[in-house]
């Protein structure tokens, strides 16, 4: 039953897809319900089994590793499957309006969606490197469709230097992968632990998989395609790409950092990983602080957020685990909110230059409400998600008495503040002429409701927390101290 | 069914405004008369149950929400005496500013945003002074710098948009280090629920250093609201705000806020003591006493008027903070019924600059020429604030300084009387010359900006200064009824001091 | 009842003015006799206690406050009936200080604890400020500011005294005062209290604001600040300070120095002055000093201390009644021949110790005081005081001979008070066992000080003399003023330099190019990551 389910939760997207480029127009919508709509409940079938018998492997194709290929789905996994279902279908409820099947984009944005949702699924499930390897490469490549689906120039730009550096990234993974297999002769992640020894080979062959994985998840100083990718893209894939597809990326290095080598003397590197966050934190918000775009605002700020996710590495604790999980979930729901409020914006007003932004709040409610609902857990303000998983990793660093961390965490919030708040006051700015807005055009009620809900829920995040960390907790990685 | 009743009423405080808060929100621009009466029957209703938490809480009952935020954190909302206080005062001015603002308001923009945020401010109020734990008082006091920042920048000028970074910039950084400091003591000792006498004393020994630097970290942070110098330099800056909202800033919401924490973690959290014993309440007499001179220097230097109030309050907070500093039951008394006093009496200043302000365009002090005639009842309201700031018997101000002083020798400090002494000369000195110029120069021929506004418009305004006035009237002559704040603070003291 | 009425119904009334004119005619009518309100208590002696309002609050009439509030009652009445018919212009400017002042003094007389003593005190201090500034005039304003300075550094010194006070008994009844006596005699309080109270009786060098100020008000108002609002710091002193068993004498003497240094040095400076009221303030402050060395006799002298006390109460009223009578003339002109002459005459010859009048029981009771005491050599001292004061009151009269008034009339008020002033000391010296039998030794010590002063006079007006060179007004606050004329510039706002805002942010715009380039290049990343490959190496390699 749970396989079966498992494998319905990757294969229809993946036939919804299919069916959007073969079917007539009109069975889009069919195809997109279909592939979207009963994810939910599916997953609820290996939600049951996870929370009653812990990790829940499946052997695809009959063989058992080391040989076979295999997926996995433990706690963490489970939780991550669950935001990536939960934000697509939300964020999905936003592209409906904007990619209306019948629209000029749509027949071509719903396979690409698709197909990344399910590629987004598959990898998480996957307990293989290769596997995983494929998998990635299949959501990198539908996301740079999705970012030049509009066919923009900035954005074919944009596209253009993602592929390159993507294409960089696979490389360094694969090759990682190739001297792992060499090695050991598996590829199962969760294989790794027993078998591969610290050795010069193995060693390389972690750090061009990590520094691959890093490319992608766009840590400074390997982010220099992201503000522009995510920036220029249209408003739903900013929000999925920031939300979910680049974290993904850092979900797989602590994968291989706390399962695939739990063993090897990481301190120094870990101390690497965490430097390389602290400095995405500064640069991040910096860069945002400058810049004259919302959706550049919010996409440096994605840059600045996802340098909290390497603080796991140094601290190392159950606490830090937590609190980056906690972090993940988030950033993930106010980042997408602000990402659809920010196109909502963009759509209505034909720009999202800063200083068009005057008084929009009496015209735009509800996005203006929802990028500032974003806004505030993002800063880590409470009550909110991001202040709870601030507080976590406050209460990791001081628990490890890493006060440079805890500096460090406190400052990234007062930073956050500065560039959203740059944001607000200009919202908030009388228009120097009346009728700035005039032709306004109308964003569909439901576009707003989208950003609102995720927004709504990011903030809900900070009151109900329990059931996830504990979640959390279940699925930690063996000898990870409190 | 009671016990139902104790769970949920306590939270129903907060709710009731946030309700209404979004309710304006969402109703938007247009509806102005469902925004009127929303406004009005949100703060009567929150009176009325801030009333009756109260006769519950004189009844030995300590009503309680608790929630779980992560395990072992728990967010918790608990009526006790001390958070009456807070929650009363509040409850009373949000209905006279009400009043007041929705007349001040009249036909300006933005309304729905204004009193949105106003009543969402209201409720982070109402959180802070129901806190059960530094955590909770930690949460509704970054949602107040929240949901004040909209109320500050809401002329949508260059320099509200500049005021606005500024108190940004000064809150938020001090919200950073509160958190660390919340975090190191929620390490060291767990969840900080507020009792009696602190909990903290089991640590003195082992974890004194630490203890002391939270104790600084967590100083900041609620002095940045509270405007301890050297961390005022938003309020006056945030004067740029509406009138009911600097009226709000300075007499209940945010400033009281910070001293309201403060007394917390003084009394409720480190235990008086204990801050004692760690040699900490010098070093914050020492402060609080250079802010009340400080404070009152700069406004004496003031030509606009709302900028002379607002060093006023950066020194009048601080007798708050005085009070608890000094120690001993006395002069607790005095800081903590200051908080009172002074939200009552900076409530009417306020006001009436606003009606200066919004009917004859009179910011500057010396525009102020006569207008006493002109405006006898404002002015006659302006007077009594301005004499109960002085600490002229019988208004409010009296009774707290009257405390702080005979605390202060109480417990050794004779020095903090000349603070006192001083502080007063001082107030005498900024706020006669005012007083002079409002009953005793003649008028000027025109004055600088004349409204034209409805009698129900100038009623509410007035009304409004006019029961502030009365209200620290009251509080100060009825001082020792037993109803009267004083006697409150007494027995919320009388649990410190066994 | 009747204690709470005196003090409230002024304050009512007061509190009624700005309202509109309809409510306010009652509150009219019955401005001028509120004061009456203050003749009830003496007939009833109430002793009464609230808790609730304030601090708590007590009122009662006991022998410290009697002759004083006998005082105000009478002057204040009278003076209030020269005042309703004299002053025309702004009304309620006027009034609004007087029926302030009124319910600050009753209460301040009235009260029988610290915290009620002082919110009278405190209103009878800003109210009188009212009262000096009805001229509007340079002077008056001037002069009002002078007084508020004093006043409020005066105010400070009680404030600490109080506070300090509190601090130790609370806000004691000043019944039981005599328990705390290690406590007063410890604490600097009482200094600060006696200090306090001195500038508002214009004790030297405290008395800055009284030559100024009384002159500038209107007539009745000087009358009443001259003769009933100075010993307001009296009656501060009288509850505040009593003297204590183990007082050592030299704090005795020093107020007694003090006092006789007050009293000759207000009559040197008064002498060169040119008009009249001023005269009559120094007269004032002499006479104040006067009283304050009899103050410092009680400390000096406790086992007549009881006698004493009644005797600077017995001071108090006569001094209060002939200094009004005496202002009140400045207001009712000389010009009327005979019967104004005899109205000047009678008050200043009072106050001079002529025989028979209530000056000379006072004094004669004083020199029976210190006769046989380590103060015998006062004896002389006082006697001298009589002639210096009769020289001053010489030179006013001289002044007021020659001041024209413009509408001459005769106001029954000004009659009355001369006549209150004459009968009633002596009404209450009798009642009090003040009276010394005639003994002719006694009546030539009053008599001889007199006779120098016509001998001086004479020698004066034969040889010419003039006071060469005049001291100003307010002698020292001159001084004062040139030094504080720095003080605004000190305070006064710098213009700040306009500086750009938030530098830190023009800076991070300058930067912007460089986000945007290594935004774009591709080969930087693909070298950072190299880099990045090694590191980690590195840093995974043991």
């Amino acid at each position: 039953m749970t396989t079966e389910a498992l494998a319905l939760i990757v294969f229809l997207p993946l036939l919804a897809a299919a069916g959007a480029v073969v079917l007539p127009t009109a069975w889009l919508g069919l195809s997109i319900r279909v592939g979207l709509m009963p994810l939910p409940l599916l997953l609820l079938i290996p939600t049951l089994e996870v929370l009653e018998n812990g990790a829940y492997r499946i052997a695809l194709a009959g063989h058992s590793a080391p040989l076979g290929i295999a997926w996995q789905l433990d706690p963490l996994s489970l939780l991550m499957l669950w935001l990536n279902v939960g934000m697509t279908l939300l964020i999905s409820l936003h592209a409906n309006c904007s990619f209306r099947p019948g629209q000029p984009h749509a027949h071509r944005f719903w396979p690409l969606w698709l197909l990344l949702f399910a590629g987004m699924n598959a990898l998480l499930l996957s307990a293989d490197l290769f596997n995983i390897y494929v998998t990635l490469e299949l959501v990198t490549l539908t996301a740079i469709g999705l970012i030049a689906l509009e066919g923009k120039p900035p954005a074919l730009r944009a596209a253009m230097r993602y592929l390159l550096l993507a294409l960089l990234a696979s490389l360094l993974y694969l090759l990682g992968v190739g001297l792992i297999y060499g090695q050991t002769g598996v590829l199962d992640l969760y294989l790794l632990a027993e078998r591969l020894a610290p050795g010069w080979l193995s060693v390389t062959a972690i750090a061009l998989m990590i520094v691959g994985l890093l490319i992608k998840a766009a840590i400074f100083p390997l982010h220099a395609w992201l503000p522009a990718a995510h920036g220029n893209a249209p408003g739903p894939v900013s929000a999925i790409l920031s939300a979910m597809v680049v974290k993904v990326s850092i979900y797989l290095i602590w994968r291989l950092w706390f399962w695939g080598v739990p063993e090897w003397d990481l301190d120094r590197a870990a101390l690497l990983l965490g430097v390389l966050g602290g400095m995405a934190i500064v640069y991040g918000s910096l860069a945002a602080l400058v810049q004259q775009r919302l959706k550049l605002i919010i996409a440096y700020s994605t840059v600045a957020q996802l340098g909290y996710l390497l603080l796991l590495f140094p601290l190392a604790s159950t606490l830090a685990f937590q609190a980056a999980s906690y972090h993940l979930l988030s950033h993930g729901m106010a980042k997408a909110a602000m990402f659809l409020a920010a196109a909502n914006i963009l759509r209505s007003l034909g720009t999202d230059r800063l200083r068009h932004l005057a008084g929009i709040d009496q015209r735009l409610p509800l996005d203006v409400f929802a990028l500032a609902l974003g806004g505030v857990s993002i800063m880590g303000l409470p009550p909110s998600g991001g202040f709870l998983a601030k507080w976590l990793f406050l209460e990791a660093a001081w628990s490890a008495r890493a006060w440079s961390w805890l500096i460090l965490i406190a400052l990234g919030g007062l930073l956050a503040a500065a560039y959203l708040f740059r944001v607000l006051a200009v919202v908030c700015l009388h228009p120097r002429r009346r009728g700035n807005h005039r032709h306004l055009k109308r964003t569909p009620d439901t576009a707003s409701l989208a950003a609102m809900l995720l927004a709504v829920g990011a903030i809900i995040a900070g009151f109900t927390s329990a059931p996830i960390l504990d979640l959390v907790e279940a699925g930690l990685p063996p000898g990870l101290p409190r | 069914m009671m016990d139902q009743l104790m769970f949920w009423t306590p939270l129903l405080t907060v709710i009731v405004s946030a309700l209404t808060g979004i309710v304006i929100f969402v109703a938007g621009e247009r509806h102005a008369l469902l925004r009127i009466i929303l406004n009005l029957a949100a703060a009567i209703a929150k009176l009325l149950l801030v009333v009756m938490i109260g006769l519950l809480v004189r009844n030995g009952f300590t009503p309680e929400f608790r929630v779980s935020l992560v395990p072992g954190l728990d967010l918790v909302l608990r009526a006790d005496a001390l958070s009456m206080l807070f929650a009363s005062l509040s409850a009373v001015l949000w209905l006279v500013t009400t009043v007041y603002a929705i007349a001040y308001l009249e036909r300006s923009p933005n309304r729905a945003r204004f009193f949105g945020f106003f009543s969402l401010c209201v409720a982070a109020t109402m959180g802070i002074s129901m806190a059960g734990n530094l955590l909770t008082f930690f949460i509704f006091y970054e949602l107040l710098t929240l949901t004040t920042w909209p109320l500050v920048v809401h002329n949508g000028t260059a320099t509200a948009i500049r005021a606005g970074g500024t108190y940004l910039r000064y809150t938020l950084s001090g919200g950073a280090l509160f958190l660390v400091g919340l975090v190191w003591l929620y390490g060291i000792s767990g969840p900080q629920a507020f009792v009696a006498g602190g909990t903290l004393a089991d640590h003195a020994v082992d974890a004194r250093l630490s203890l002391q630097i939270i104790f600084v970290l967590l100083t900041i942070g609620m002095g940045v609201k509270a405007a301890l110098f050297p961390l005022h330099g938003w309020l006056p800056k945030a004067m740029v705000a509406p009138a009911p909202v600097s009226a709000l800033l300075h007499a209940v919401a945010v400033v009281k806020a910070g001293a309201f924490g403060l007394i917390r973690l003084v009394e409720d959290v480190y235990g008086a003591d204990l801050v004692a014993d760690l040699g900490l309440d010098l070093p914050l007499l020492l402060i609080a006493a250079f802010t009340i001179l400080y404070g009152s220097v700069q406004a004496l230097r003031q030509v606009d008027l709302k900028k002379r109030l607002a060093f006023s309050t950066v020194s009048q907070v601080s007798y708050i903070i005085l009070g608890i500093a000094i120690g001993g039951p006395v002069a607790t008394v005095g800081g903590i019924v200051h908080l009172v006093h002074q939200g009552l009496m900076k409530i009417i200043l306020f006001f009436c600059a606003g009606i200066f302000a919004n009917l004859l365009g009179v910011k500057r002090i010396d525009q102020l020429d006569g207008i006493g005639r002109r405006m006898p009842w404002t002015s006659t309201s302006f007077t009594v604030g301005a004499l109960g700031m002085i600490g002229l018997p019988p208004v409010a101000g009296f009774v707290s300084k009257w405390y702080l002083g005979a605390g202060a020798v109480e417990a050794g400090r004779t020095w903090v009387v000349a603070i006192l002494v001083t502080s007063s000369v001082l107030n005498a000195a900024y706020f006669l010359p005012v007083l002079k110029r409002i009953w005793l120069h003649p008028p000027p021929d025109q004055w600088p900006h004349e409204a034209r506004v409805s009698r129900l418009e100038t009623g509410s305004l007035v009304g409004s200064a006019i029961v502030a006035a009365v209200l620290s009237l009251g509080v100060g002559l009825l001082a020792g009824h037993p109803l009267s704040p004083l006697n409150w603070v007494d027995s919320i003291v009388a649990g410190y001091f066994p | 009842m009747s204690a709470v009425l005196a003090v409230v119904l002024p304050l009512t009334l007061m509190l009624l003015f700005p309202a509109p004119e309809r409510y306010r005619r009652l509150a009219i009518a019955l401005t001028p006799w509120s004061g009456a309100a203050l003749f009830l208590p003496l007939l009833t002696r109430p002793e009464v206690a609230f808790s609730w309002p304030l601090l708590g609050v007590s009122l009662r009439v006991d022998e410290v406050n009697q002759p004083l509030i006998l005082l105000t009652a009478v002057a204040w009445n009278l003076s209030a009936w020269f005042a309703w018919n004299t002053i025309e212009r702004d009304r309620r400017w006027f009034w609004s200080g007087w029926l302030g002042a009124l319910s600050g003094m009753s209460l301040l007389l009235l009260a029988g604890d610290i915290a009620s003593f002082y919110i009278g005190y405190a209103l009878l201090t800003l109210s009188a400020y009212l009262l000096i500034t009805h001229e509007h005039n340079p002077q008056a304003w001037r002069a009002a500011r002078v007084y508020l300075v004093m006043a409020f550094v005066g105010e400070a010194a009680i404030l600490s005294g109080i506070l300090l006070l509190a601090g130790t008994i609370g806000n004691a009844d000043f019944a039981s005062f005599t328990g705390h006596h290690e406590t007063l005699s410890a604490s600097p309080a009482r200094w600060l209290l006696l200090a306090g109270f001195a500038v508002k009786m214009g004790i030297m060098p405290l008395h800055l604001w009284l030559p100024l100020a009384h002159p500038v008000a209107p007539v009745p108002a000087s009358a009443i600040l001259s003769g009933v609002i100075v010993k307001a710091g009296l009656m501060g002193w009288l509850r505040f300070v009593p003297g204590l068993p183990e007082d050592p004498a030299w704090i005795g003497w020093t107020l007694i120095w003090l006092g006789l240094f007050t009293a000759f040095a207000g009559v040197v400076i008064g002498l060169t002055q040119e008009r009249i009221k001023t005269v009559l303030a120094y007269s004032t402050i002499s006479q104040m000093g006067l009283i304050l060395a009899a103050f410092g006799l009680t400390i000096l002298l406790p086992d007549q201390r009881n006698a004493l006390l009644a005797l600077v109460g017995f001071m108090a009223l006569h001094h209060g009644l002939n200094k009004a009578a005496l202002f009140l003339a400045c207001g009712s002109s000389l010009a009327l021949g005979r019967i104004g002459t005899v109205l000047f005459a009678l008050p200043a010859l009072s106050l001079s110790a002529f025989p028979f009048t209530s000056g000379y029981l006072a004094k004669n009771a004083l020199k029976a005081a210190v006769h046989h005491t380590p103060a015998e050599i006062l004896g002389v001292v006082l006697a001298l005081t009589s002639t210096a004061t009769a020289l001053l009151l010489w030179h006013a009269w001289q002044i007021a001979r020659h001041t024209r008034t413009r509408n001459p009339s005769l106001q029954p008020s000004w009659a009355l008070l001369v006549l209150s002033g004459l009968v009633l000391p002596w009404i209450w010296a009798a009642g009090h066992d003040l009276i010394e039998p005639v003994k002719i030794y006694m009546l030539w010590a009053a008599v001889w000080p007199l006779i120098l002063t016509a001998v001086i006079v004479a020698a004066a007006v034969r040889l010419n003399w003039r006071a060469s060179g005049q001291i100003p007004e307010g002698d020292l606050v001159v001084l004062v003023e040139q030094l504080a004329g720095h003080l605004p510039r000190l305070l006064a706002q710098r213009e700040r330099r306009h500086r750009p805002h938030s530098h830190l942010l023009d800076r991070l715009h300058q930067l912007q190019g460089f986000f945007e380039h290594h935004q774009r290049s591709v080969q930087a990343t693909g070298l950072a990551a190299l880099l990045l490959i090694g590191l980690l190496w590195l840093t995974l390699w043991n």
